[in-house]
């Protein structure tokens, strides 16, 4: 309580601090408009000074790393390869003969310092911001964001596969879009988002699921190829496959990025062809393949295991056994993605389960509307673990700084009149 | 009755490994938080972190349904 009300009953105070609240807001207002008149009478100003000294203060930073005598001078400086020509023409177009481009030896600088830019196709750049989310790969190391456009999308589809909530997400990602403007981080997640739409729809038409089991009660939408309501066991060997077809996918990708070193290159190829033949004999033994095929396949193995060990070390066994814990660790896809059609068909239940077919109805879009947040949040998160932790084990080498050009600073957060 | 043990056999399943991966959600989650707090930039390490446990539940999921389909 302000002073002088220090004593007084509730009933009392209150009467008598109304007309002070009132006051307050109006010179809140005033306050807010005396600040807004100051920001459009020198805010520009402000804004382009302060552009201006950043400037300075880089190029004085600059001044300190270059060396410099009374008649020359040299700078040093990372340019990407691809703007290396563009560079040299400037500069010569600038300053004419007077200055030499040269670019350094790559053996002398070939390693850790180097900063990193990712290169890719238009198609894949939006999911560099998937990449960028953990550190940026070394230079000279593998980029895994082609590998995440193709297997985001693809991974979140088979778990969501549903054409109503694909459809539901494409709307989401067309406002995005539009909204903004087609630029920065809007733009790349409504490309992102409509990637995983087209995947859902094309699993939801796969499936044969419409909000759940809607399609198949209104329109008659037979399952194609799986349908996850019944056949749990076949999704499950297919979030078990897919899992192994991403696991020697990402090994490959370790032994070819290895080829400079032929014993880990090696070693790294000769995992990959154990975890098949370990996978080839578990298939013979659920009799997915002739049970003629275990004994060789145990024999090779045996025959392996040694050269692995030889080559690796004893750690090779733990990190053998990790890999096939890794593959295991996408049955993840199946069981998110049949809680998911579960809740939709539950949600149809709805329906009919309450007395009025308004509530009903009611309550269906609700629990529709959950779900659907639920299968926008939680793949995302397993789809990225599963990237981040089980696939890019396999290859990816953390710890490149991100290129950063020596360019005029602009203001990122402040408001600009 | 083997329906009865079945589902309990099912539902221990489930029971023990939702247990084991709130338990350890529940450390990570504290360790992380204050992790956070120092580092924001750690964010993705984060949730990562936080995700990793959750292969318990899931494969304890996967064995609940394989004893419900393959034993009823």
């Amino acid at each position: 309580m302000p002073v002088g009300l220090a004593g007084a009953p509730l009933i009392d105070a209150l009467p008598r601090l109304r007309p002070r609240l009132a006051e307050l807001e109006r010179e809140l207002a005033e306050v807010e408009a005396a600040a807004t008149a100051l920001r459009d009478a020198v805010g520009a100003e402000l804004v382009r000074a302060r552009r201006g000294l950043h400037d300075e203060l880089l190029a004085l930073e600059a001044r300190g790393v270059a060396a410099e005598t009374a008649r020359a001078f040299v700078v040093e400086g990372w340019v990407p390869a691809r703007a290396r020509a563009a560079l040299a023409t400037e500069l010569h177009a600038r300053l004419g003969d007077a200055v030499v481009v040269e670019t350094v030896g790559r053996d002398h600088w070939r390693g850790a310092e180097a900063p990193v830019v990712l290169t890719n196709p238009r198609v894949f750049e939006p999911f560099e911001r998937l990449t960028a989310m953990l550190p940026l790969p070394r230079y000279g190391s593998v980029d895994p964001t082609p590998f995440v456009a193709v297997f985001f999308p693809m991974l979140f589809g088979i778990i969501v596969g549903d054409v109503g909530y694909g459809l539901l997400l494409a709307t989401i990602a067309a406002i995005l879009f539009a909204r903004g403007r087609g630029r920065g981080l809007a733009r790349d997640l409504a490309k992102i988002a409509a990637a995983v739409a087209s995947y859902m729809i094309i699993f939801g038409v796969l499936y044969g699921e419409l909000f759940g089991d809607l399609g198949e009660r209104w329109f008659g939408m037979r399952p194609l190829w799986l349908d996850r309501e019944d056949a749990v066991l076949p999704f499950l060997g297919l979030a078990i496959a897919l899992g192994l077809v991403h696991m020697l996918l990402g090994l490959v990708v370790s032994a070819i990025s290895r080829r400079g070193h032929p014993r880990e290159a090696a070693g790294r190829g000769l995992t990959a062809l154990m975890l098949l033949l370990i996978a080839l004999a578990l298939a013979t033994v659920f009799e997915l393949l002739p049970h003629a095929l275990f004994t060789p396949a145990i024999v090779a193995l045996l025959v392996a295991f040694p050269i692995l060990i030889a080559l690796e070390g004893a750690t090779a066994l733990l990190e053998l056994l990790t890999t096939v814990g890794h593959v295991l660790s996408y049955a993840r896809v199946m069981a998110l993605g049949t809680a998911s059609v579960m809740l939709a068909v539950v949600a149809n239940r709805m329906v009919g389960a309450f007395g009025g077919a308004v509530i009903g109805v009611v309550f269906a879009l609700l629990f529709h509307l959950v779900n659907f947040a639920i299968a926008l949040f939680s793949p995302t998160i397993h789809v990225l673990r599963l990237h981040y932790v089980e696939f890019f084990g396999t290859f990816f080498s953390p710890g490149g700084g991100r290129y950063q050009p020596f360019a005029h600073w602009s203001p990122g957060s402040v408001a600009s009149p | 009755m083997e329906a009865l043990w079945i589902a309990v056999g099912a539902a221990l399943a489930i029971t023990g490994s939702a247990l084991a991966t709130a338990w350890a959600q529940s450390r990570i989650g504290a360790a992380v938080a204050g992790a956070l707090a120092e580092k924001p930039e750690l964010r993705t390490t984060a949730v990562l972190l936080v995700a990793i446990p959750e292969t318990m539940v899931i494969l304890g999921f996967v064995v609940a349904v394989l004893i419900v389909l393959r034993g009823g």
